[in-house]
């Protein structure tokens, strides 16, 4: 199966300096909770800043450091896939 | 946590009285403790909020002539994440915990809006008067940010004051405003839009965002680049170059920790000296003058001569946080600790322990997890801390007497022994009593400021009171109890010493030979003191317990007056060997030492003995006072006995088979 443009891929599969938006996390509750009190909310839009250990995320003008294991358990669908298929994209932050 | 708000608004006061109010509630790193600070200067007071290890700070200030209290509520993002802190938070807004505030002044960090105002959004819920501090706008309009407090003020239907917490902007607004919420007629009526109480944290951002976008323009979204925080943080997390610098500012930290505490730390010692010499002058011998000078002199020196360490820690530690540089060092030492099952965060914590366990643990407040906390804390002592050094010192020195470079191995191998011990016990610890890795690692890495000075003296202050009034106290107390045991009961001069005595006052001795002769008569003295005290007495009883480690009794007596603290045992065996009761160690007491012979005439200190007793100082929990300590931050008494039972067993188990060992490959 060729990779889908929308499918959702670990956070440490972007570049530094990419775009993306939160799919979903595989965390357990206490870390999901303390990264959504960071902003990190579903379907919020982030910035990697720096890769390796540890991930740098912005999440508006929030900075969030997560240890490369976090970072791995945070699925993404990157900004420039969701732009080529805007109406799928929309219909899952809408849902 | 679902919230549940207050339904009904409470009776408005009337003015602004005595017993009035304020709460103090904020992200972390908005400049909260700074606002505080500037409310209510310098005369806070800090404990925990009851039932917890959580800190409270509270203070007064002075609103239209009263005196009103403020309380200072922990650092919260959002009040529905699981944690100590909102829980603690939550309760007091619900009347749980402690009374209701009459206003709550929520700071709102004007560079991270749409954050700040979803924790508004559920504060406003709760029905409490609330008045907003927009603060940092200094750092908002550097970056080009412009506000409109009052369309921010409208939407939210509540007063909002921009203020500078680091230059006292806007206070005296902020000050007005409280007592406007205070003494108002009707409760503000809360905005329409308002997302009900337990809104997902979503609907909240989207309202907080509608209210950013109505209230704020410029780079409110964060598509703005800082490329100098861009550029720090590569370098401050980088594999090496943050290693390096956490190095160098660690290397720094502690260099100037050392060089500074010494001098007040010899200050201290000298003025509680020269009291108990004033004491010894005015009050006649006896019992009475032993308890003061000895015995409450001694135990209050004993308390205060931690104060410097602490001060000066919680001072640098203060200004280090408040750059930011923090939260990205956790990273850095994440790495390594995180396989041992402890956080990023306990590198403070471990670092400073190598001068004293006592700061170390009280730092532990730096890490998030309580898990994580009780895990450092436990593990702790187990750093070579500066008291062992003069024990390490004669120990090594008797092993490897005329062979430097091997005493010098020794001396770096204890250090490693003991941080080695700390880390495998974190992870015994981790695999059965406290269940769970360190939590992976999630930080907000805020902006980097410019530290401030004023905040550090504060801290430092606090610290140094509350180490004081919760655990001085005790160590004073065990001071006493602990010079008790080894002064009583009173000893009567020996024949020997009788007989030394009027050899010296026959008259025709010369006043130097006189002085020879008194001299020896109090070290025999001071020995058949030591020996027939409790402490000698408990050292006989305990010594066949000691026996398979090749301690005879003597050295068993140097191990339980250790105690106390662990530099006593060098001035016990030095009273026990005839010497005086200074606990230096000089060439004269090693060579004195070395030749202590047991009841049945041989060596003391054979290399199987002195191996055995290094190996368990290096383990071993000799010091009431980190116990202490250890009580009062973990909130409970049994891990202070889990961990005295602990290390006391490793340290014994550990001596052992170096002592049988080196029995069995023939070294004696
Ligand atoms: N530029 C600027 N810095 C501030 C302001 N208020 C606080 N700070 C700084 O922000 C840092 C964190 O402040 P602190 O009060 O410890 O924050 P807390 O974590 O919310 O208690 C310190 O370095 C303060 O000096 C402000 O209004 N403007």
């Amino acid at each position: 199966m060729s990779p889908h443009p929308a499918v959702p891929v670990p956070l440490t599969t972007l570049k530094a300096g990419a775009s993306a938006r939160l799919h979903e996390t595989r965390l357990d509750e206490q870390t999901r909770s303390l990264l959504r009190s960071l902003g990190l909310t579903d379907a919020a839009s982030l910035r990697v800043c720096k890769c390796g250990e540890p991930y740098i995320i912005q999440v508006r003008t929030t900075r969030i450091g997560v240890s490369s294991d976090v970072a791995s358990r945070i699925f993404v669908v990157s900004d420039v896939e969701v732009r080529s298929d805007d109406s799928r994209a929309g219909q899952r932050a809408a849902s | 946590m679902t919230a549940v708000p207050v339904s009904a608004p409470p009776a408005r006061r009337a003015a602004v009285g005595a017993g009035t109010r304020i709460a103090l509630l904020g992200n972390p790193n908005t400049g909260k403790t700074t606002l505080f600070n500037a409310l209510c200067s310098a005369r806070a007071k800090t404990s925990n909020f009851p039932g917890t290890t959580t800190e409270m700070r509270t203070g007064h200030c002075e609103l239209a002539g009263q005196r009103v209290q403020v309380i200072d509520l922990p650092g919260v993002y959002d009040l529905r994440h699981a944690s100590p802190e909102t829980r603690i938070t939550h309760g007091v807004f619900t009347g749980a915990r402690a009374e209701l505030p009459d206003v709550v002044v929520v700071i709102v960090d004007a560079c991270n809006l749409t954050r700040n105002l979803v924790l508004v959004g559920e504060l406003l819920s709760y029905g409490r008067p609330t008045v907003v501090a927009l603060n940092m706008v200094d750092l908002a309009r550097r970056r080009g940010l412009s506000l409109n407090v009052g369309a921010m003020s409208k939407r939210l239907g509540i007063p909002v004051v921009e203020t500078v917490a680091r230059t006292g902007e806007g206070l005296e607004a902020l000050r007005a405003a409280i007592t406007g919420a205070l003494t108002g007629g009707e409760p503000p009526a809360h905005p329409g839009d308002l997302p009900p109480a337990g809104a997902t944290t979503e609907t909240l951002t989207v309202w907080a965002d509608s209210i950013v976008a109505e209230s704020a323009s410029g780079p409110v979204a964060g598509g703005h680049v800082d490329s100098f925080t861009e550029r720090l943080d590569r370098a401050f997390t980088h594999p090496v170059l943050g290693v390096l610098s956490f190095a160098a500012v660690m290397a720094l930290l502690f260099w100037t920790l050392f060089t500074l505490a010494t001098l007040p730390m010899d200050l201290i010692e000298a003025t509680f000296a020269g009291l108990g010499s004033l004491v010894r002058g005015y009050v006649s011998p006896g019992p009475l003058r032993d308890l003061v000078t000895d015995g409450i002199v001694g135990g209050i020196a004993g308390s205060v001569v931690f104060l410097p360490q602490i001060c000066l820690l919680f001072f640098f530690i203060s200004l280090l946080e408040d750059t930011g540089y923090l939260a990205r060092a956790a990273f850095v030492m994440d790495r390594l600790l995180y396989r041992f099952g402890l956080p990023g965060h306990a590198f403070v914590p471990l670092l400073t322990s190598h001068a004293c366990a006592l700061p170390g643990i009280m730092s532990t407040r730096l890490i998030p997890d309580r898990r994580d906390r009780l895990a450092t804390i436990l593990v702790a002592p187990f750093m070579s801390c500066s008291a062992r050094l003069p024990v390490y010192v004669l120990l090594t020195s008797l092993i490897f007497a005329g062979r430097p470079a091997l005493a010098a191995l020794a001396f770096v191998g204890c250090y490693l022994l003991g941080a080695t011990a700390a880390m495998f016990s974190a992870v015994l610890f981790g695999r059965t009593i406290l269940k769970g890795r360190a939590r992976p690692m999630v930080l907000e890495l805020p902006t980097y400021k410019l530290p401030s000075f004023t905040n550090a003296l504060i801290t430092a202050k606090d610290q140094g009171l509350r180490f004081l009034s919760t655990a001085g106290t005790v160590i004073i107390a065990i001071c006493i109890v602990m010079w008790w045991l080894s002064a009583y009961p009173k000893v009567q001069p020996t024949p020997e010493v009788m007989t030394l005595r009027t050899q010296a006052a026959t008259a025709g001795v010369s006043p130097a030979s006189a002085q020879v002769l008194e001299a020896r008569a109090d070290r025999l003295q001071q020995r058949a003191e030591q020996q027939g005290s409790f402490s000698g007495q408990l050292g006989r009883i305990v010594e066949p317990v000691f026996r398979p480690l090749g301690f005879d009794s003597q050295l068993t007596v140097g191990v339980l007056t250790s105690f106390l603290a662990r530099e006593v045992f060098v001035s016990t065996m030095s009273v026990l060997v005839g010497g005086g009761g200074s606990s230096d160690v000089d060439e004269g007491v090693v060579a004195r030492i070395r030749t202590m012979t047991r009841s049945d005439g041989t060596l003391v200190f054979t290399p199987a003995t002195s191996a055995a007793a290094l190996v368990f100082f290096v383990l071993a929990m000799q010091c009431l006072p980190t116990l202490t300590v250890t009580r009062r931050e973990t909130g409970h008494i049994k891990y202070a006995f889990l961990q005295f039972g602990y290390m006391s067993t490793v340290a014994y188990v550990a001596a052992l088979l170096v002592h049988q060992g080196l029995l069995a490959v023939g070294v004696s």
